[in-house]
């Protein structure tokens, strides 16, 4: 036992050396082009820069740590509502999901016009904090299996008395893994803001590196942000390890989001978005706010009808771009995570990655994609197409091992082959997961296409988007904006809706 | 010819784990002849479904011999002469009722017989359940169906545990007499497991009482009564007589065990 755990541990460590000599190996021969330079120089320039990266460093941790922390407080608080109020769940889980389906660079430009301007990093960590947080702890708040409720109310227990002693421990697993999340989405908040502008930080130095062609630098900034996501990660991971130990784990998993009569949740799609408008146009009118800080919505909504065709357009792009990355991304995680699930010792090898991915915040790979495959198109798709593939292949190599109980020693019993045993077992068990790799990549690639073509000025949304703010056409870029995000919530709402279809039929 | 049934001898079994080792079996022997039935009865944890996975070929014995029909049990299994009915009756979530009976005609690369799968789908009282997935079913049926897909083979040798672990007295009874019959008309080699010493002295030839673990033979008791049993049988003073000797060996060795066991 323990000499096989070793040996997968050697294989690791192998397969990561075998990945650096790879990577040195392209970066000394030139064989990728120039912009990808040997790690023995990034090292360099991580000594020889330690200064500017260690400020910009602690700018940026810094940064997403205030965000993070406000977020994680604020979706905690809005969390325990639900654990006090459980009628108010769904709504509360129902609009946390959607909003968190919002991208957030296309906040950016309305943060900008307001007096958030100088903290727009911070804002973004908390943003993409916040939503994650609500549904995850009021997953955990619900997760207390229905028995100790039940003695809890045989006893007459009052509500404070029900959160403190039975909701709030059995929530423990779960908000830790909430905070486990937080960490890459913090990270990658923060750097997405300081492209909106900051004096430093990690974003400013790969941006401005990227522009400046200093690609050492620019890998240099990319790792230091990896390594701080990881140690945060690590930190959260041994957190978590702690609670599920002393607080257990039953239940999390089978919590079940508490349905929502069809008349309920179509209201409320309606409902919220109205609320938000008839809120936003009382702002503008009650406040008098000049139209350059912020359009009303009749304004935007102008803009939207005085060409309509510029945003469909654009819109199309954008959705092709993040469907064609996301279906050869996922294509691509399937394939690797079918080979490496066939081949043990090359799951081994690669099972450092697997550990690697979830941490990793993917958008500092945009401008290291950008100096690789030059400012165009192509760079917005190669973001999708990774955006796409992490948790694909993540999740496919887990559910590709995910078989039912027992079911193993059926196809044992009866000599199935390998192939028999992928193709009648590990696929169709793995479908749950790959459906939600496909509902989380549907928002994120949207996310990551739109991040992608505000920085390449290149492609759909994002570079109308830029383009309008440029020439300081607010409403149009706020209708840019409202665009981007129906598009985002439409592509998740229609990934969770297939998710959920299949669920049912998958479930044992 | 070779020598037909199931042949288990001096086998050991020691599972290890970080924290735990547990001596599962220690010179475990069983004889099962070809088209007999043996049930095997035991407390809790004895182990009873480990020495079903080792003749089945899941699991290698540490020591001792394995024959299933004078060769491999993996070789069997692979030809579809051997099938097992397992205790928490491993179903695939995402296959129909019908599509689950009828996967070991897929993994042995066998025509399906569709009206095979009918009429077993009734035999086990699931007629207009065919198309439901296993996730709208209780448990008893579920194990209905495992027991179904066990059977669709006609297997030479059928290793059942506690397949009816899950039923109400009633179903249990019916699919008894059932089984009795097929088992007969088939004439396969049997091995159950079963917690019921009612159930066992109705359906077996002979019965296998184990120690606690490290599991061992305790006692091995003929059954007098010829096969095609009748209900009336449960309520004979020599039955009565072995089910109580049955039950008075089980409960020496593990009182805690035997205690939970209404039969
Ligand atoms: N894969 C395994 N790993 C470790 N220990 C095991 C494993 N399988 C069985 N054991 C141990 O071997 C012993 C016998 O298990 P087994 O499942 O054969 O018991 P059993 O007689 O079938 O019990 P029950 O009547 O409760 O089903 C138990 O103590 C169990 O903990
Ligand atoms: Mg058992």
């Amino acid at each position: 036992m323990s000499t096989r755990l070793g040996a997968r541990l050697g294989l690791g460590v192998l397969g990561v050396l075998l990945l650096l000599a790879l990577w040195q190996l392209v970066g000394v021969t030139d064989l990728l082009g120039r912009s990808i330079p040997p790690p023995t120089e990034v090292a360099g320039t991580l000594v020889d820069r330690a200064d500017l990266l260690g400020r910009a460093a602690s700018a940026t941790g810094l940064r997403a740590l205030v965000g993070g922390l406000i977020g994680l407080a604020i979706g905690l608080a809005v969390a325990a509502i639900t654990a006090f109020l459980p009628s108010t769940t769904s709504v509360v889980v129902r609009t946390a999901v959607l909003v968190n389906a919002i991208p957030i660079v296309a906040i950016g430009p309305v943060l900008m016009s307001l007096p958030t301007r100088p903290v727009i990093p911070e804002v973004f960590a908390a943003l993409s904090v916040l939503f994650s947080t609500v549904v995850v702890a009021s997953d955990g708040f619900r997760s207390a299996a229905s028995s100790s409720r039940d003695v809890f109310r045989l006893h007459g227990a009052s509500a404070g008395v029900r959160f403190l002693r039975l909701q709030l421990p059995s929530a423990a697993p779960a908000l830790a893994d909430a905070l486990r999340l937080a960490v890459p989405a913090a990270l990658l908040g923060a750097v997405l803001g300081e492209w909106f502008g900051a004096d430093r930080g990690l974003g400013v130095v790969m941006v401005s590196s990227m522009r400046n062609i200093q690609y050492a630098q620019l890998w240099a900034a990319a790792v230091v942000c990896v390594v701080i996501s990881l140690a945060g990660y690590a930190i959260a991971t041994a957190l978590e390890r702690l609670a599920s130990r002393r607080f257990g784990r039953e239940g999390v998993a089978g919590a079940e989001a508490p349905r929502m009569r069809r008349a309920t949740g179509v209201l409320l799609g309606i409902a919220v978005p109205v609320a938000l408008i008839v809120l936003w146009q009382l702002w503008i009118s009650l406040g008098q706010v000049p139209l350059i800080v912020a359009p009303s919505p009749l304004a935007v909504l102008g803009a939207l009808a005085a060409g309509p065709g510029d945003y469909l357009a654009a819109a199309g792009i954008t959705l092709a771009i993040a469907a064609g990355g996301v279906a050869i991304g996922g294509l691509i995680g399937l394939l690797l995570a079918v080979v490496v699930s066939l081949v043990p010792w090359l799951s081994a090898m690669l099972s450092p990655l697997s550990l690697l991915i979830p941490t990793v915040p993917i958008v500092v790979f945009i401008p290291i994609v950008g100096s690789v495959f030059g400012y165009g198109p192509v760079t917005v798709v190669v973001s999708c197409v990774l955006m796409a593939f992490f948790p694909v292949y993540v999740l496919a190599l887990s559910g590709l091992r995910a078989r039912p109980a027992g079911s193993d020693d059926v196809f044992r019993l009866h000599g199935a082959g390998r192939l028999t045993v992928l193709a009648r077992l590990a696929l169709p068990a793995s479908v749950p997961s790959l459906l939600l790799a496909l509902r989380l990549a549907a928002a994120n690639a949207i996310l990551i296409g739109i991040s992608a073509e505000w920085l390449m000025g290149q492609g759909g949304l994002g570079r109308l988007l830029s383009e309008r703010r440029v020439a300081l056409d607010t409403p149009g870029s706020w209708a840019a904006v409202a665009v981007a995000v129906a598009l985002s919530v439409a592509a998740y709402a229609g990934a969770s809706r297939l998710e959920r279809s299949a669920a049912r039929r998958w479930r044992s | 010819m070779a020598p037909t049934g199931i042949a288990l001898s001096g086998i050991r079994k020691r599972f290890v784990s970080r924290s735990t080792q547990v001596q599962a079996l220690d010179d475990f022997s069983l004889e099962v002849s070809g088209g007999e039935f043996v049930a095997l009865l035991g407390p809790s944890g004895c182990g009873k479904s480990t020495v079903l996975r080792i003749a089945a070929g899941l699991e290698r014995a540490d020591e001792g011999s394995v024959a299933v029909d004078g060769t491999k049990p993996q070789r069997l299994g692979r030809d579809g002469g051997l099938a097992v009915a397992f205790q928490d009756n491993a179903l695939l979530p995402w296959l129909s009722v019908r599509d689950n009976i009828a996967l070991p005609y897929r993994l042995t690369r066998r025509r399906v017989e569709p009206e095979r799968i009918e009429a077993l789908i009734e035999l086990v009282g699931l007629s207009g359940f065919a198309r439901a997935r296993p996730g709208e079913l209780s448990g008893g049926m579920r194990q209905r169906v495992s027991i179904a897909r066990s059977l669709v083979l006609r297997p030479r040798v059928l290793l059942l545990d506690e397949p009816f672990g899950a039923l109400d007295a009633v179903t249990r009874h019916r699919l008894n007499v059932e089984l009795a019959r097929i088992l007969d008309a088939e004439r396969s080699t049997t091995l159950l497991v079963t917690h019921s010493v009612e159930e066992a002295l109705f359906l077996a030839d002979r019965v296998v009482v184990m120690t606690g673990r490290p599991g061992r033979v305790k006692l091995t008791m003929p059954v007098p009564f010829p096969r095609q049993r009748e209900r009336s049988i449960l309520a004979d003073p020599g039955f009565l007589r072995l089910a109580a000797e049955l039950t008075a060996a089980l409960d020496e060795d593990d009182p805690t065990a035997a205690a939970g066991e209404p039969a």
